[in-house]
């Protein structure tokens, strides 16, 4: 199997969306139904010493996220009917719908957010990392659309060669599910898992 | 609470089937110290009704919480792996047995020794079944969920709705009497004393670890002062049941007692069903999870 993954830099991106809806597009999805999200990343304060003067420790960066199609996929480890499950050639993480009951536990367990039922469909939905465009040898439309070239797609060997494995707030630590997303963080990322940064979009990215 | 209310199938299902099981201990202790003659025992097969159609519309409840209900055979590919299957099949395996003993009860053809045997049978199974419940929810990317006082909490609901709603069957039965023996009112008494502690302690141990918790989109504190209310309802709910059913088995007067034993079982479905809105509220993910 050669894995597929995803990098994402985050010293390039502007947090324009077009990957949200160059993805939407794509994928005709309707409002409410987004398989990638930007989150706004913000934290810090700003504060006046004893002399008036300023000082700020405020920041705010952007990380793109979809499906990382995880090695060790949480979606997967619990679905009951093994709907959810690993391409055994791109490693690439896809839903059945032949299979799927449409119960939402792959997106309770996700700690990226990204499944979720489509009750109208009647089962779980997700990025498939285009898996039809990727067996054309071309690119996610998400990859094809950033105008920073922020995203990029490719094996897994050849995105850890650009980055480091996901582990970056607002994201989990890698360690949960082992994602197949490489990162070159923003200069003011925070480490996975520090609760000071906050996601200043909740309702964007829900 | 929005993702309490998302969730209100399950939270009915989580409250309505375990309360059915739960019923089960009580009936099982009854068929093994009380000595009840065969009219009185045609009279309870015939309202073991209300306990099996609270399991039945719990599981209905569960039904409609999937976007595929057809596909719903496929889980049990995941046994062993999902525990969600785990679940579905100790609830399976208890609603079968259940149903065997309720069949073969009405029928009037069953042996004391096979009454006892397969009431016993149910009771263990409705109690392993409620543990399960507490289980499928034990996801190692949700912190606040993934701790033993989810089962226990549920076990602990179970046992107490299930008393509610056996006192309930055995009165509306015009067997009330037979709880009101040494042993057996002993026995309900300890029931309801140890549902209560392990239901609500279960709930208030995940509340505190909660609220200690966070990450990027919810502080854990939040989410319980959000759910404080109806936990404090619930409370209450869950402590009124205990009161009213003490009362019932203490020798509450004949009249009163379909009434109290009526009240008991409406408190604990509203009591348990707020406390599970609230195990649904305080959903909290290591990472980006949003109900």
């Amino acid at each position: 199997m050669t894995q597929q993954a995803f990098y994402f830099d985050g010293t390039r991106c502007t947090g324009c969306k077009t990957c949200v809806f160059a993805c939407k597009d794509k994928n005709d999805l309707d409002v409410g139904v987004a398989y990638r999200k930007v989150y706004e990343v913000t934290g810090g304060e700003t504060s006046k010493d004893d002399n008036g003067c300023a000082t700020t420790s405020c920041y705010s960066y952007y990380t793109s996220v979809a499906c990382n199609h995880c090695d060790d996929p949480a979606c997967a480890k619990v679905c009951p009917t093994g709907a959810m499950h690993k391409d055994g050639d791109t490693g690439l993480v896809t839903v059945d719908a032949d299979k799927c009951i449409g119960c939402g536990y792959c997106h309770m367990a996700c700690p990226y957010n990204a499944p979720k039922v489509d009750r109208e469909k009647g089962h779980s939905v997700k990025c498939d990392g285009c898996a039809d465009l990727v067996a054309k040898g071309e690119k996610p439309s998400c990859v094809m659309a950033c105008p920073a070239r922020a995203l990029d797609f490719g094996t897994a060997d050849d995105m850890a060669k650009l980055g480091e494995q996901a582990d970056s707030a607002p994201l989990p630590e890698k360690s949960y599910t082992k994602p197949n997303l490489y990162i070159k963080p923003s200069r003011d990322a925070k480490p996975a898992g520090d609760a000071s940064a906050k996601v200043a979009n909740p309702l964007e990215v829900k | 609470m929005a993702t309490a209310m998302a969730e209100l199938p399950l939270a009915l299902f989580s409250t309505l089937a375990p309360m059915g099981a739960g019923a089960f201990v009580i009936l099982a202790v009854l068929f093994s110290t009380a000595k009840i003659d065969g009219d009185a025992l045609k009279r309870i097969d015939k309202m073991t009704a209300i306990p099996v159609a609270l399991v039945i519309v719990g599981f209905i409840a569960a039904f409609f919480h999937l976007a595929s209900p057809l596909n719903a055979f496929g889980v049990f590919a995941g046994i062993g792996a999902s525990p969600l299957s785990n679940e579905l099949v100790a609830g399976c395996v208890f609603a079968v047995v259940m149903l065997v003993y309720w069949i073969w009860a009405m029928t009037g053809t069953m042996s004391a020794g096979a009454r006892k045997g397969l009431a016993w049978a149910t009771a263990v199974l409705g109690v392993v079944f409620a543990w399960f419940t507490g289980m499928a929810y034990m996801i190692d990317t949700i912190p606040s969920w993934n701790t033993l006082a989810g089962p226990i909490q549920m076990v602990g609901f179970a046992l107490v709705g299930g008393a509610a709603v056996a006192i309930l069957t055995l009165t509306l039965a015009k067997s009330a009497d037979a709880l009101k023996a040494g042993t057996m009112k002993t026995t309900v008494l300890v029931v309801l004393v140890a549902g209560i502690v392990l239901g609500l302690g279960g709930l208030a141990a995940q509340a505190a670890a909660t609220s200690g918790m966070g990450n990027a989109l919810v502080s854990g504190a939040d989410l319980v002062g959000g759910a404080l209310m109806i936990i404090i309802c619930g409370a209450i709910c869950l402590v009124g049941t205990g009161v009213c059913d003490a009362f019932a088995v203490r020798g509450a007067q004949e009249g009163a007692l379909v009434g109290i034993s009526c009240g008991a079982a409406v408190l604990a479905i509203v009591g348990i069903l707020l406390l599970r809105l609230a195990f649904y509220a305080m959903q909290l993910s290591v990472g980006l999870s949003i109900m």
